[in-house]
């Protein structure tokens, strides 16, 4: 992945990116042209983005690990940058008319003072991280065991966000699949096949299973991403199971697996201490 | 679909006449309506049938009417009918609150009553209310008409005692002159198929009706029994766990549910005190 490389070339109506990564949805088209508009100083209507298809882009990378925007975005940039210099104050479409194609290429480097061996696979594997933090505020029905989260709380650093609403959408998004993962989604197993695989059978959330959310961006600019960037991808779901658990646990249930389902929660011990007080500390207290 | 649908015959009713003919001629056809559960049965590779017979051009059966005391609802009133229709608001709320939790809202305006019936899954969400309500089930064929308790309507899983060459037309409740209650577990909030299922009348012997704790709705005659005739309500959840018979499926288990049906015995009965 230390090798990973983007492009961008002139076109008759602007210049077209280069990338191997993916839109699946995420946004990932929307956000390295902004970060290539930006980075030439050409309005955004003028950038294209090349179907992602090896006979045509460069290796960048997989689309995985929370990476596209930091390191595809960052080299974009810096192609975006390079680009600039070589054609002065002109703009790419007439550059391209007068001069014809222009082709930049930029390679991933390890940002200076990270340590890692692509030999022996040591070393800081990434060069920096974002952070969450999720509170959820759960209730439990007496009658039926049913959890239902009430209000749901994201902050997340992850540098400074390259179209805000985007981001804000992936974390809704991951924050809800995550309060589903907590306490719906039932893998069931028969015979060593998932029996339950259709959407009839497997439960994930509907609006109505999703609470209202508040979303917090805390901007933190990192100067090895583009404009400040780090990346969203991954993060969002990572803390809302243990959120919605450590809820229940505070509710008095000793949650340790998920999904805490109704089924699974009418067998949940009791713990012996409840509200703040946890029941490790309570047991080193009594000893 | 995984069923394929290359030899199937579909016919169009124009008239209940005719609909009954053709069942009297052909008993092996599928009555249709809003094919809610057709389609789910054809995903799942099923065959519910090769011959259908369309309903849907029966207006007369969408109908909510009060006759002689009853509210009678016509097969072909959907869920969406049902909270719409100030009959059925005033007489029979929790009817209402069941139609309002049945899948979402596109199944809501295609679903029908007679449909809830005739697929007779014991998870159906309207069964509990006609079961304690004390609903007339309305079966027509072209030798007449007869009326079948509802209680008395279904003999086993899916199975009912209506003949392959009868149509449900509707479906009759008499006044109910006491508190009514209904509550469904779902598996989440909303487009959710019932886990356990109840709906219950606080009359002076009260009456109680769950799904999805057997094989069919299930009529608590028992645990009513107890209740009425002064008994403490532990002793009547007591009769409750021996009237149902819930298993472990996809959706949920069978501690969960007999758990939770007695939990919403207390809940009625504290509810409607």
């Amino acid at each position: 992945m230390l090798g990973s490389r983007a492009g961008l070339e002139t076109t008759p109506a602007g210049v077209r990116i280069l990338v191997a990564n993916t839109e699946i949805g995420q946004g990932t088209r929307t956000m390295l042209a902004q970060i290539v508009a930006d980075g030439l100083g050409i309005p955004y209507e003028q950038v294209e983005i090349a179907q992602p298809d090896t006979s045509v882009v460069p290796d960048s990378g997989p689309t995985v690990a929370s990476r596209t925007c930091m390191v595809v975005g960052g080299l974009l940039e810096k192609c975006a940058r390079r680009m600039r210099e070589r054609i002065g104050h002109t703009s790419p479409a007439e550059y391209h008319a007068r001069q014809g194609r222009l082709h930049v290429e930029e390679q991933y480097a390890a940002p200076e003072g990270r340590r890692w061996s692509d030999e022996t696979y040591r070393g800081d594997a990434y060069a920096t991280y974002a952070w969450g933090c999720d509170v959820a505020e759960v209730e439990l029905d007496p009658v039926t065991h049913e959890t239902r989260v009430t209000k749901f709380t994201a902050v997340q650093e992850f540098g400074r966000p390259i179209h805000p609403a985007m981001a804000r959408g992936q974390i809704e998004g991951a924050s809800a699949q995550g309060m589903g993962w907590a306490l719906l989604e039932h893998v069931v197993m028969r015979d060593g096949q998932m029996a339950n695989a259709q959407l009839t059978n497997y439960v994930i959330p509907t609006t109505l299973d999703t609470p209202p959310m508040d979303v917090v961006m805390l901007e933190n600019p990192y100067a090895g991403g583009p404009f400040g960037a780090k990346g969203v991808g991954e993060m969002p779901i990572d803390g809302p199971a243990p959120a919605v658990v450590n809820a229940l646990r505070h509710a008095g249930l000793d949650v340790r697996s998920i999904p805490a389902t109704p089924e699974a929660l009418l067998s949940t011990p009791r713990l012996r201490s409840v509200n703040g007080a946890s029941d490790a500390a309570q047991e080193d207290g009594a000893r | 679909m995984r069923t394929s649908s290359r030899d199937f015959t579909l016919r169009r009713a124009r008239t209940l006449d005719g609909a009954l003919a053709v069942l009297r001629d052909d008993p092996g056809t599928v009555p249709l309506a809003g094919c809610t559960d057709v389609y789910v049965a054809l995903q799942f590779g099923q065959r519910p049938g090769s011959r259908y017979l369309d309903l849907t051009p029966l207006k007369a059966l969408r109908r909510i009417t009060e006759r002689d005391g009853n509210l009678v609802i016509g097969a072909l009133a959907t869920y969406t009918d049902l909270q719409r229709s100030r009959l059925v608001r005033s007489r029979l709320p929790m009817l209402v609150e069941a139609s309002r939790l049945v899948g979402g809202m596109q199944i809501q305006n295609r679903g029908t009553v007679g449909g809830n019936l005739a697929n007779g899954s014991p998870a159906g969400d309207t069964l509990p209310v006609f079961a304690a309500a004390e609903a007339q089930v309305v079966l027509q064929s072209t030798q007449g008409e007869r009326r079948v308790p509802f209680t008395s309507f279904y003999t086993g899983y899916r199975a009912s005692v209506r003949r392959p060459d009868e149509l449900i037309t509707a479906v009759e409740v008499p006044a109910v002159d006491a508190r009514q209650w209904f509550r469904k577990v779902g598996t989440r909030a909303a487009q959710a198929i019932s886990k356990v299922v109840f709906a219950g009348v606080r009359a002076s012997t009260p009456r109680l009706a769950l799904g999805s704790v057997g094989p069919t709705v299930v009529r608590l005659s028992r645990t009513e029994r107890v209740l009425g005739s002064g008994g403490s309500l532990e002793t009547a959840i007591d009769e409750l766990k021996l009237e149902i018979s819930p298993i472990d499926d996809l959706r949920s288990t069978a501690d969960y549910r007999r758990e939770v049906a007695a939990n919403l015995v207390r809940e009625f009965w504290a509810r409607t005190a």
